[in-house]
């Protein structure tokens, strides 16, 4: 018999002949047969209404047996969970679960398909999985699949944005908690409630809590949640001061406490503009009623920066030790020729400083080639260094000899300066000639010749003077 | 060999980037695989990096091999390593495995530049490390390094 096949998305309509009797999987293989991009028929779902599956008791039951006849309109759709969906995916969510992921998904199939097969696979299978517990992991799948376009810091915010922000009473609070909610995300952290230790839902938060922006907020990593055992959280709290807002971070059962503060009036206006979507530059009005060209991206960048830095990164580091993970992407988990080559720009002093770190950067800091390149760096050359007792220590001692002869050279210019003056005639009080004349009377280039030249600065004159004779609040200013 | 040639990247996630032959060059990992690959040489596996980072290194080599005297590569540059630790990190260790000199001297001379003028503590909060010593070995590293400490 003749069936009209549509595909929910693309409404392009298919004519099918299909054998008597048919199956329902018969049909679906028909169908997958004359896509170009589907690569199963097990993705494939069909509909009358638009709402329900059509499902046979039996596989091998026919479809005339579910009521379906010759001319019928059957839609179909490639993932399990869109019927519902609204086409376009910019429209704020409503709260059941299925559908901001599944219109997120439509977007992904349509990017993806023309990109790359495996990934649009990754999609296929992970949406034929139960929808609501793999919702957060669409999130990170999200970024894999969209990397074929390079990771977009404003597209993913953009993307969280309209998934968790509903209505628009206090926006700007959660605008802001969602921005680093989806900092979170992107770093590979789910939210977790904390009671029941299991993924949130988000049909049941969000729009339905009252003032959920302000409570505290569970994340979890999901190898954690795979791996059972101990499930180890970090919270996150948000402290409002006014115009800032104070982020904390920690490890539940943990000592350490990240935080951040961060402009919320500064930065939310760029928020939402990146929501928008509004463009690289945009106009706005200063302080000073003056119009100038901001690019909003740049300012949600350092705030993305500032966020993953300050409380995404440490909180994963944490994370992971506690649990026995390997450690995310830092400095340290460089390899070490790496790790010795950054050093190899670090000033001599600085690497002395690093080597206090911690007993990995101490050995990497000792090493002798590396001190034999800074003390050339900084004292020149080589000639004449006893190279027994290794560079770092002819280094330590380069620098201190200079920094002692610079200091004393800079002793010598600060007790140039005017002294209390006592006359020639002996002792006693400085003379009272008014202004700072009686306390200066050495300022001036005459004074100041009569005291130059000598090594420790020290006017024989003075030498009944005490030093630390308080003569109207110079105290401490002869010799030290 | 013609430029229009294209070589496709895999990175370790499964995500691939077609590129022009000329940009793969540039790295000169790659550059070794395909001279030595033989016939079978247009898909590339770079197991050692994730797809995000293999975008923004694919980034950095097109702009360099496309416009390499550019008056604005230098402000490109400062610009592309303005990112977060994690990004710099994976972007240091990309290069290095690709064996791309300009962004790993780029990447090492920023991540250098985050130790500059900072104390110890200071040095341990910004890349996250654990001070593993115990109170003994620490005050001899304070006598060692006492010449500095003050500076």
């Amino acid at each position: 018999m003749k069936l009209r096949l549509r595909s929910f998305e693309t409404k392009e309509t298919l004519k099918i002949e299909t054998p008597n009797p048919c199956s329902l999987q018969q049909l679906k293989e028909l169908v997958s047969q004359k896509l170009p991009s589907t690569s199963s028929s097990s993705s494939i779902y069909l509909s009358l209404n638009r709402k329900d599956e059509l499902t046979t008791e039996f596989p091998q039951e026919s479809i005339q047996s579910i009521g379906i006849t010759s001319g019928d309109l059957i839609y179909f759709i490639t993932n399990p969970d869109g019927f519902s969906a609204s086409p376009k995916p910019e429209q704020p969510q409503n709260p059941q679960t299925p559908i901001p992921v599944s219109s997120k998904q439509d977007e992904k199939v349509n990017i993806v398909s023309s990109e790359t097969v495996e990934s649009s696979n990754i999609n296929n299978s992970s949406s034929e999985e139960v929808a609501e517990p793999m919702e957060i992991e669409d999130d990170e799948n999200i970024v894999i699949s969209e990397v074929g376009k390079s990771f977009s810091v404003p597209g993913f915010l953009r993307k969280v944005f309209t998934k968790e922000l509903g209505d628009t009473d206090n926006l700007n609070h959660k605008l802001l908690r969602v921005a680093v909610h989806a900092v979170l995300l992107e770093s590979g952290f789910v939210e977790i409630d904390p009671a029941s230790k299991s993924l949130k839902n988000n049909n049941d938060n969000f729009s339905v809590k009252d003032n959920w922006y302000l409570a505290p907020v569970h994340y979890t990593l999901s190898y954690i949640i795979g791996s059972g055992g101990n499930i180890e959280t970090v919270k996150i709290k948000f402290q409002n001061l006014g115009r800032y807002c104070k982020v904390y971070g920690s490890l539940v059962n943990g000592t350490t406490v990240h935080s951040v503060l961060v402009d919320e009036d500064q930065l939310v206006p760029y928020l939402n503009v990146v929501w928008a979507n509004c463009g690289p530059m945009v106009a706005t009005v200063g302080g000073d009623n003056k119009i100038s060209n901001v690019e909003p991206e740049k300012q949600v960048f350092e705030f993305w920066r500032k966020i993953k830095d300050g409380i995404s990164l440490p909180l994963l580091i944490d994370l992971c030790e506690k649990t026995g993970l390997k450690s995310p992407p830092c400095f340290m988990q460089l390899p070490t020729e790496l790790k010795l080559k950054i050093l190899e720009s670090v000033s001599g002093v600085d690497i002395a400083k690093v080597s206090c770190v911690c007993s990995e950067l101490r050995y990497l800091a000792s090493s002798d080639d590396l001190w034999k390149r800074k003390y050339i760096e900084e004292f020149g050359n080589v000639v004449g260094v006893d190279i027994t007792t290794g560079f770092k220590y002819r280094f330590a001692k380069t620098y201190e000899a200079k920094k002692r002869n610079s200091s004393v050279a800079s002793r010598i210019a600060r007790r140039r300066l005017p002294l209390p003056y006592v006359p020639p005639f002996g002792g006693g009080f400085p003379g009272i000639i008014g202004g700072d004349h009686d306390l200066f009377p050495n300022l001036g280039p005459r004074g100041l010749g009569g005291l130059g030249g000598l090594p420790h600065g020290r006017n024989p004159r003075l030498r009944n003077v005490r030093p630390n004779c308080n003569l109207g609040g110079f105290a401490g200013f002869g010799d030290h | 060999m013609t430029s229009s040639k294209t070589i496709v990247l895999r990175s370790s996630d499964g995500a691939t980037f077609e590129v022009d032959e000329a940009v793969a060059l540039h790295s000169l990992m790659i550059k070794h695989r395909i001279e030595t690959g033989g016939a079978d040489s247009t898909t590339i596996d770079v197991p050692e990096v994730t797809g995000n980072t293999l975008s923004k290194v694919i980034e950095y080599c097109k702009k360099h091999v496309e416009a390499p005297n550019s008056d604005d590569l230098k402000s490109f540059d400062t610009d592309f390593v303005k990112v977060d630790q994690a990004v710099l990190c994976h972007l240091a260790k990309a290069s290095y495995y690709m064996n791309i000199k300009g962004l790993l001297d780029l990447s090492s001379k920023t991540i250098a530049d985050m130790f500059k003028g900072k104390t110890v503590e200071q040095i341990r909060e910004t890349f996250h490390i654990k001070n593993d010593f115990t109170p003994e070995e620490e005050e001899e590293l304070r006598k060692e390094n006492s010449w500095n400490l003050f500076v």
